[in-house]
């Protein structure tokens, strides 16, 4: 892999932002009321602050002219400011995307690590009881509805068992690392459940591919032990296509997290959606549909690049 | 049944201790120290009490103002020294009778929480802040009566009025003060002091973390001492945590995770009896809940209508479907204002009745069980707060009662500001929903033409007549006339059919003490200073 | 008259008699695929007829039982809800409203994406390259917030509701459809067909998109799957379809509130949506591999 394949890579990305940019900007618009409709219900708000209010965000220009403004303050990182809160929509998601990250991450490194060696042995089991079992809980985890077992596990262990706390992040006055882990384990075993079911799927079938190649039949020929031949040979390109998949997830569970984070109430991106959605914040919306958007992008780059590290087949000019 | 039964004794043992807790005083011992949980089901967007959309619960503990309302909807002093009255003198009538002066005495040695003194200039200052039309406020109520203000001394303060305004006290300085050595100058939109603000309550603003918590800590000097001569507040600490999903809310209170949530769905209440260490308060409010026509659309302007949609409705389902809390009312004022007139007629559940009011106004039933008339269907666009599991329960029996007589209801609810936007707009046929109000409160925003609540589009100009009487007389006994006037006259007309009062559902462990509910729109929080922790 | 040529050229390599019995067959092996079908079956037939069935309406009051939910019982099996009202009953119409939004949402997406797949693999060039694009951005745009924001911003009736979940999973299906064309639109029988001067649309309709049926059938399968849970997750948060119209989604929302105290209300639905989405999963796993057997 070269550094000019990361940069090629990167600029081909350009085009596919501004098209999601374009998209975005023409819902928001092609909605019924503009953004200042969240000022109609105010009787304390003046015409002439309103007239205001319009001309700082520029919604008195033609369309176009507002897109073209939009988009040079979008890339000077200047989003805006949040009609609720009259922050910054650029701060607002920042302070708000720390605690999605630690959710999503810790989810992510939970489900890599159940996943990988489920989707080894459910593999190397192939038609095995062991196979079936994890095969079958892989389809329940995956249609298992998030919402429903978030209710499900409230109820068990916060309510009638009392073990772990039923939401937020921490207890007040309590930052210590053991009560932070006690207040991830439901929300990231939600969110964990399905992105585990789902990679152990790819795993097993990589896993498959690969085991049946002639080199890893070479490999035990020559009277390697199984372990080792799993580990060395198989795994390596077993992943590869899992990858992709992967990456991507990583950018589901976050937007999955509107649902987990508004039941476990998380203080993060995800509960900051649904309350702009509800105050009609446009400017925050747009803001952070920009940012989901861009997490897809970046995923994807980012996912080539593994693939290429991955696969020494792939080299790119 | 006996499960009603149950809850309705509860309901009342515990609605009569808190009484008999306020009338004896403080009968028991009573315990500083501790951390109160408060659950908040809503976000708090700033901790400007001038801007924010919901009147603040964490705000009130740190921000005072001159006045407050007591536990009977009465004001009493908070930061002035007595409430101002004709009788005492602290309100002059210019001799035409057409404006006022009202003149505060502050109370002394109060200081913000940074340590420097409370004054009148901080009063002056607040009104000027508010009322600059570059301060995007959610309220800039009672700013626009006041023609000028004079502080010839630190703790005198004289509000020149343009007008007679007996709700004077409902407003402005109510809702808090603003220390002027803070905010001189600075961008009010903008400032920090919307995230920590300070003031000069029992409790200082400390940590805001937005879509978290609010952390209120004890605020070591505060003016006011018990009788006992102890220092208040009690509490160290009150941290108010936002946890909007409803469901959550109840586990946590269930694990004990929150002490207090002020505001318990209707239908989650019941559960509560259930829950050890925690009780259920029923505080009145000053509020009630209500199905609003509007004028625009041709068949809700025929009054045959209005009144047929009133016989149909069963006052009784509603209450059951809302735990048995609220109670059935009759008028828009709320029954336990002493302005509430109980002669104000009402419409009684009639199937009947409303039948033959449709049947001879002309509108005949369809073959699909729905009324026409000149081959236009009774349907009719219903608005409802989304994802409000009482309201849209309310909503969906309204749907069945009023399809017996033969009219269709289309839901078509929103959430949030839309559904405000939706109500002060107009985007509605019908539309339910509650209005909550000051002690004192002004109803021609609600009926009065062109009101800024009004977006009934509703205008009767003999109402008008009647209700600038009532908002411009300080006279009890013309006011309490003008009143059951309105009274009936909204009950003939039917603008609004009142349907039930609202009561604050209120959850509590059962150590905390000296809690007392507050039914106006100041908030429960108003009295934190007294409330205590027992062991 | 059907140009006979045309017609033995058209007949596909993969679909003669033999291997879509052998398919048939894999298929039928397939043991939990088969379960699946069997499940989908019963659960269609069940809110076809149920509802008939019933002696309640699904928005039918007893106005005598409003206030608490009530528990399972002889007259109601599952109880009733706070309002009174047949949980079986709404159970039952809420899984033909959460079922004909899956299968719309599905039809939808399936179309579209199989229309934009289509000519972007047929035309190549600009054709693909623009559709293409349009698939990546909207492949790149979070689809739960994105239907969460349509449906705030556009209040939709059910029917636009079921427009906007398929309008937003079509993209797998576009890129699926456009490589099975680059891959068929190179075999012998269609440079056949083009040369006997048969035009693009025919090209694309009789030639080359029954061969690609297969991949097409497994994804639209899936998107059954991906819309239920679609739908029941905007219902659940309360952007959906509106009450009294039951969805499992919607159900779920308000028997939330009374999960501690009346269970029986909220496991249901949750029940449903979970049998019923690794039903359509099974089915779609069987449906793959019986057309591309492996190993």
């Amino acid at each position: 892999m070269s550094f000019s394949f990361l940069i090629r890579r990167i600029l081909g990305a350009i085009p596919l932002l501004f098209g999601i940019s374009l998209v975005l900007f023409t819902i928001i618009h092609l909605a019924p009321g503009g953004p200042l409709d969240v000022y109609a219900d105010n009787p304390s708000v003046s015409p002439e602050a309103l007239e205001q209010i319009r001309e700082a965000f520029g919604l008195d220009r033609p369309v176009p002219v507002q897109y073209v403004l939009w988009l040079r303050s979008m890339l000077v990182g200047d989003w805006g400011l949040s009609i609720r809160t009259g922050r910054p929509v650029l701060d607002e998601i920042l302070t708000r995307l720390g605690p999605t990250m630690q959710l999503g991450g810790i989810s992510m490194l939970l489900s890599f690590l159940v996943a990988v060696p489920l989707g080894i042995i459910s593999a190397a089991r192939r038609g095995s009881r062991t196979d079936s079992t994890v095969t079958l809980a892989a389809f329940a985890g995956i249609s298992l509805p998030v919402f429903w077992s978030a209710l499900l596990l409230q109820l068990v262990f916060s309510v009638w068992l009392g073990w772990l706390p039923s939401a937020g992040m921490k207890s007040i006055g309590d930052g210590s690392v053991s009560d932070r882990l006690l207040h991830l384990i439901l929300p990231v075993t939600v969110l964990s459940l399905a992105t585990i079911a789902s990679w152990s799927r790819y795993i097993r079938s990589g896993m498959v591919d690969v085991l049946s190649q002639d080199y890893i039949r070479t490999a035990y020929a020559k009277g390697r032990r199984e372990g080792s031949v799993i580990l060395r040979h198989a795994l390596r390109n077993a992943m590869i296509p899992a990858v992709t998949v992967i990456a991507i997830d990583f950018v589901t569970i976050i937007s999955g997290a509107v649902i987990t984070e508004t039941v476990f109430a998380w203080p993060g991106i995800g509960r900051l959606f649904v309350e702009s959605m509800n105050g009609r914040d446009y400017p925050m919306l747009m803001g952070l549909m920009m940012m989901g958007s861009v997490g897809v992008v970046a995923a994807n780059i980012i996912a080539d690049i593994v693939y290429a590290t991955l696969d020494p087949r792939i080299r790119h000019g | 049944m006996t499960r009603f039964t149950r809850r309705g004794m509860f309901r009342a043992t515990v609605a009569g201790a808190a009484l008999t807790v306020l009338s004896t005083g403080w009968a028991a011992a009573q315990q500083s120290g501790g951390t109160l949980d408060v659950g908040l089901t809503y976000e708090i967007d700033t901790m400007n009490v001038y801007s924010t959309g919901y009147l603040g619960d964490a705000q009130a503990t740190i921000v005072e103002g001159l006045l407050a309302p007591d536990k009977d909807a009465n004001y009493v002093p908070v930061l002035a020294t007595e409430v101002p009255t004709l009788d005492n003198g602290g309100i002059e009538l210019s001799e035409d009778g057409e404006t006022m002066t009202i003149t505060y005495h502050l109370r002394e040695g109060v200081t913000w929480h940074d340590g420097e003194p409370f004054t009148s200039a901080d009063v002056a200052f607040t009104w000027e802040a508010v009322k600059d039309p570059a301060f995007i406020a959610e309220s800039k109520s009672g700013t626009e009566t006041i023609d000028s203000i004079e502080t010839p001394d630190d703790h005198t303060v004289i509000v020149h009025y343009n007008t007679v305004a007996p709700d004077f006290a409902s407003t402005l300085f109510t809702f808090g003060v603003m220390p002027k050595h803070v905010l001189e100058g600075v961008d009010l939109n903008t400032a920090e002091y919307n995230e920590l603000p300070i003031g000069t309550g029992p409790f200082m603003a400390t940590e805001f973390e937005r879509g978290q918590y609010v952390v209120a800590e004890r605020n070591p000097d505060y003016w006011r001492t018990a009788e006992d001569g102890t220092q208040l507040p009690y509490l160290d600490r009150i941290v108010f945590h936002i946890v909007p999903d409803s469901n959550t809310v109840m586990t946590q209170l269930r694990s004990g995770e929150l002490d207090l949530v002020v505001k318990t769905p209707y239908n989650q209440a019941a559960q509560i009896e259930a829950m050890d260490g925690l009780e259920l308060v029923v505080g009145p409010l000053l509020s009630w809940q209500h199905l609003d026509f509007n004028f625009r659309n041709a068949m809700l302007d025929d009054l045959a209508v209005r009144q047929a949609v009133a016989h149909a409705i069963d006052r009784e389902v509603l209450i059951r479907a809302q735990g048995g809390f609220p109670e059935a009312i009759k008028s828009i004022v709320v029954p336990v204002f002493s302005m509430y007139d109980d002669t104000t007629p009402e419409l009684a559940y009639d199937v009947d009745m409303a039948n033959q009011l449709l049947d001879e106004a002309g509108y005949e039933m369809g073959d699909d069980g729905i009324r026409t008339k000149d081959g236009e269907r009774m349907s009719f666009e219903f608005v409802v707060t989304a994802g409000n599991a009482d309201d849209e329960n309310i909503q969906q029996i309204l749907m069945a009662q009023l399809k017996e007589i033969g009219i269709e209801l289309v839901p078509d609810n929103r959430a949030g500001v839309a559904y405000r936007e939706a109500r002060y707009s107009g985007d509605y046929d019908m539309i339910y929903g509650r209005w909550i109000t000051s002690a004192d409160p002004v109803y021609s925003v609600f009926y009065g033409t062109g009101g800024a609540n009004n977006g009934q589009d509703y205008s009767d100009p003999a109402l008008d007549e009647v209700l600038a009487t009532l908002e411009s007389s300080l006279d009890p006994e013309i006011r309490q006339e003008a009143s059951s006037t309105m009274q009936h006259m909204i009950a003939e007309d039917l603008p609004s059919i009142p349907l039930t009062t609202n009561v604050a559902l209120i959850t509590k462990t059962t150590a905390l003490k000296n809690f007392v509910p507050n039914p106006t729109n100041m908030t429960n929080f108003v009295n934190t200073a007294d409330w205590y922790l027992e062991e | 008259m059907v140009d006979l040529t045309t017609e033995t050229l058209e007949t596909p390599p993969q679909q003669s008699r033999r291997p879509l019995r052998q398919m048939a067959t894999r298929f039928a092996r397939h043991r939990l695929a088969l379960m699946g079908l069997v499940v989908l079956t019963l659960m269609t037939l069940i809110v076809i007829v149920g509802p008939w069935l019933s002696p309640y309406a699904y928005d039918q009051q007893d106005f005598a039982l409003i206030g608490m939910p009530g528990a399972p019982s002889a007259a109601h099996w599952l109880g009733t809800d706070e309002l009174g009202r047949d949980a079986m009953t709404r159970l039952i119409y809420g899984g033909r409203v959460s079922l004909g939004v899956g299968l719309l949402g599905a039809v939808i997406s399936t179309l579209v994406g199989t229309l934009i797949g289509s000519l972007a693999g047929f035309y190549r060039g600009v054709w693909d390259m623009l559709l293409m694009r349009f698939t990546d951005v909207m492949l790149s745009i979070p689809t739960l917030p994105l239907v969460l924001l349509l449906s705030t911003l556009f209040r939709p009736s059910p029917v636009l509701l079921v427009v906007i979940v398929g309008g937003l999973i079509w993209m797998g299906t576009a890129r699926l459809v456009r490589s099975q064309f680059l891959a068929l639109r190179e075999r012998e029988y269609v440079e056949a067909a083009r040369a006997l001067g048969a035009g693009g649309p025919r090209l694309i309709v009789r030639h080359i998109l029954p061969n690609a049926l297969g991949p097409i059938t497994v994804a639209a399968t899936l998107a059954v799957g991906s819309s239920i849970m679609l739908e029941s997750a905007l219902s659940f948060l309360g952007f959906g379809i509106l009450p009294p119209v039951p969805t499992w989604g919607n159900i779920l929302n308000s028997a939330s509130g009374w999960l501690a105290i009346a269970p029986w209300l909220a496991i249901p639905p949750g029940l449903c949506i979970f049998f019923t989405v690794l039903a359509v999963n099974f089915v779609g796993e069987g449906l793959r591999d019986a057309m591309e057997p492996r190993g």
